[in-house]
């Protein structure tokens, strides 16, 4: 099922998220994640700033960071929803 | 792309997903609402020096420790190093990526002219394989940890979107034998990690209260040098004096305005202790408060439209503010019997100041829009006073006690990180973090 | 003399019930045994020949004796957490200052009020400056001249002990008259 690599993914990300301290809640910003089939990051794009470099840049290497994320083996359900993705990044748990 | 709305509501239902939750207006869209803090891990590679610098800092280290500090970065053990590049060809991202590295900051030194010291350094993003900044420092070998601090400065501002506060400075009081005959206190000036400390003023009658005009040039404080109470300003440079006020009753709680033309500051010449705004150019006074209670401990927002202030006009100390135009007072804090010396941070929508739990005395931080409270530092003594922001408002320095010795403390404003400055002798109280400074001292 | 003291007296016991916040009725102001300092104000009335009369009224410093005896009189009045009501137990003593002062003109005191360490320095000037004040306002309405009183808080800046105890805050906690 889709969604529940779709889990897997957010908490992969979560993991490797590590904020810089001008982070502010409810900043956001989108990033195109590019997959191969064996789940490996092969490119990361943000395509919405959040305004803050240092923000986007935290988005972008908690991809990074994470590497490798565990993806269907159905070439199909691989090709329609995790080849390429984005990625709203949006922190709720900051002190302000 | 396919709608996933059918298996969207069980996908939320599912509490073990932690907050996972797809954007409904965009179903592909995987929205990251959280984060697992860490630590920022940060190589600084010892700068290439040629043997003309053997005798010199490890500047280096002292960019490391400047980062470490500041409790948001963990920066590699040297022994941990594979390799040690001075320039940027030498740089091979695979060495710093296996060892975990997220940023990795190089430089090397030369002797320029006049025997200055220039320092070149790179700070490079491993994960994302660039080169994010190059820049250059040059100064004296006297400046050496002023350059520094400035690279340091840099690369912080570079990986975090702040603007670094460690090339500032403190100002404290030193006491020596308080309350005795034989008591000294002096005004210093020092790094704002403590080091090269150096005496401003001294003299065998207490000092008090000292605090920084905004361009980080001017320092005012009060003394007894005249047998009574006095506010002094002294330029911090050349060491020039002047009596600002010497009024009967208290001179107290100088504070320079965001503008720097204007002075908060006590006053009880009328018999009881008020707060003033006194016009540095002509020096007249307005009177801001007008309570038969006590007034004290004022200080500006940043904007300089308000002023938040001590008072015991309720029956025990609570924080004030008053806003300049309208002269409108409003009661900040509720929680507890005292809480006193509050200063507002730079977005002026957070305030630290002492507050009292339990008969102790601990520095408190607080949104004064969602009124949350968090206790920054909790010392065994709880005698925690006198909280002064470094000037990007992440850092907080403030004075405590250990082992019946009053010392100076530094905690970071999430709380993650505290440490103490080094102190000789005597007891140190009162810090005053400086301004950015735009020039060195 | 008595008379006098004992209005003065009255003036601070109610100062201190309004103080207290209490509505200031008389079963307040019970009867105060002043204990240690004699209350007798022995006659005081200085000498014809002025100055040279003071050798046998003060010490070198220029502090005066307790009237009849060769004993100083106390120069520091101690306060509670918190607070700048003055001990009954003081006001005898007060009295004797404020009879020197009523009888030497010339004479002029800085009355310095001081703070424990706990709480912030600023408001710890303002409570040191209360408790100088209430030492000031008993002087004051014990007949002596504004002229001869000066006030100075040191707030905690000058501790007489330098521990960081209740034994240490409580003798921190005090007003000091320093004779000039």
């Amino acid at each position: 099922m889709a969604q529940s690599y779709q889990a897997g993914i957010y908490q992969a990300v979560v993991a490797n998220w590590s904020r810089p301290p001008s982070a502010r809640n409810r900043m956001e910003a989108k990033l195109l994640v590019e997959l191969v089939p064996t789940g490996d990051v092969v490119g990361v794009t943000v395509v919405e700033s959040s305004g803050n470099a240092a923000f986007d840049r935290s988005a972008e290497a908690a991809v990074r960071k994470a590497r490798r994320f565990e993806v269907p083996d159905d070439p199909e359900v691989f090709e329609e929803y995790f080849r390429r993705f984005t990625l709203l990044f949006r922190p709720e748990d900051l002190l302000r | 792309m396919r709608s996933l709305s059918v298996n969207l509501i069980f996908l939320l239902a599912q509490s073990l997903l932690a907050g996972a939750a797809l954007a409904a207006e965009s179903l592909d869209t995987i929205i990251i609402d959280e984060g697992y803090d860490k630590q920022t891990r940060i190589a600084v590679v010892p700068f290439d020096a040629g043997p003309e610098f053997s005798n010199q800092a490890d500047m280096g280290g002292i960019i490391s420790f400047d980062l470490s500090r500041s409790g948001q970065f963990a920066p590699l053990e040297r022994d941990n190093m594979l390799s040690f590049p001075g320039r940027p060809e030498q740089v091979f991202f695979r060495d710093w990526r296996v060892l975990g590295m997220e940023y990795l900051l190089i430089g090397n030194l030369r002797t320029v002219a006049n025997g200055n010291t220039r320092v070149r350094y790179h700070l490079f993003d491993v994960v994302n394989e660039r080169e994010m900044l190059g820049g250059e420092v040059t100064g004296t070998r006297a400046e050496w940890r002023d350059m520094a601090h400035e690279v340091a400065d840099a690369a912080y501002e570079a990986i975090t979107g702040i603007p670094g506060a460690f090339a500032t400075k403190i100002i404290y009081v030193l006491a020596e034998n308080a309350g005795s005959p034989s008591a000294r206190y002096s005004l210093e000036l020092a790094d704002s990690d403590g080091e090269r400390s150096r005496t401003l003023f001294s003299s065998d009658q207490p000092i008090m209260s000292p605090g920084w005009g905004p361009e980080g040039r001017r320092a005012a404080y009060v003394s007894w040098e005249t047998g009574r109470q006095s506010i002094i300003i002294q330029d911090v440079e050349s060491g020039e004096r002047e009596i600002i006020t010497r009024f009967s009753g208290i001179n107290g709680s100088p504070v320079f305005s965001p503008d720097g033309r204007k002075l908060l500051m006590v006053l009880s010449r009328d018999g009881n202790p008020e707060i003033y705004l006194m016009n540095l150019a002509n020096r007249s006074l307005r009177q801001l408060t007008r309570h038969h209670g006590i007034d004290t401990e004022p200080s500006f927002s940043p904007d300089g439209q308000q002023v938040i202030f001590t008072s015991d006009r309720g029956g025990a100390p609570q924080i004030y503010r008053l806003d300049l135009d309208t002269n409108l007072v409003e009661r900040l804090t509720f929680e507890g019997g005292y809480n006193a010396r509050a200063r507002l941070l730079p977005d002026g929508r957070h305030m630290v100041y002492v507050h009292r739990r339990d008969g102790r005395y601990y520095i408190a931080w607080r949104d004064l829009e969602r009124n949350d409270v968090r206790i920054l530092t909790q010392t065994s003594t709880g005698l925690d006073e006198s909280p002064s922001l470094a000037p990007n408002g992440t850092m907080l320095m403030y004075a405590t006690q250990d082992q019946g010795r009053g010392i100076l403390a530094v905690v970071s404003l999430d709380g993650s990180v505290k440490y103490r400055l080094p102190s000789s002798s005597g007891d140190v109280r009162e810090p005053a973090w400086s301004p950015y400074l735009d020039f060195r001292m | 003399m008595t008379t006098q003291w004992l209005r003065n007296l009255l003036i601070v016991l109610i100062g201190s019930v309004v103080l207290a916040g209490c509505a200031g009725t008389g079963t307040q102001t019970e009867p105060i045994e002043p204990s240690t300092e004699p209350v007798e104000t022995p006659d005081t009335t200085p000498a014809p020949d002025g100055p040279s009369s003071r050798s046998a009224e003060v010490d070198e410093n220029g502090n005066p004796y307790v009237p009849g005896s060769t004993r100083l009189m106390s120069r520091t009045y101690y306060f509670d957490f918190d607070r700048s009501v003055l001990s009954p137990d003081d006001l005898a003593s007060l009295e004797m200052h404020a009879t020197f002062l009523r009888n030497n003109p010339d004479r002029s005191v800085v009355i310095e009020g001081h703070a424990d360490e706990r709480g912030t320095r600023e408001y710890n000037l303002a409570l040191g400056e209360r408790r100088a004040d209430a030492v000031q306002s008993f002087l004051v309405s014990a007949g002596v001249s504004r002229r001869q009183l000066e006030i100075v808080s040191y707030g905690e800046e000058r501790p007489e002990d330098p521990g960081h105890n209740e034994a240490a805050w409580a003798r921190n906690r005090r007003a000091v008259l320093i004779y000039r």
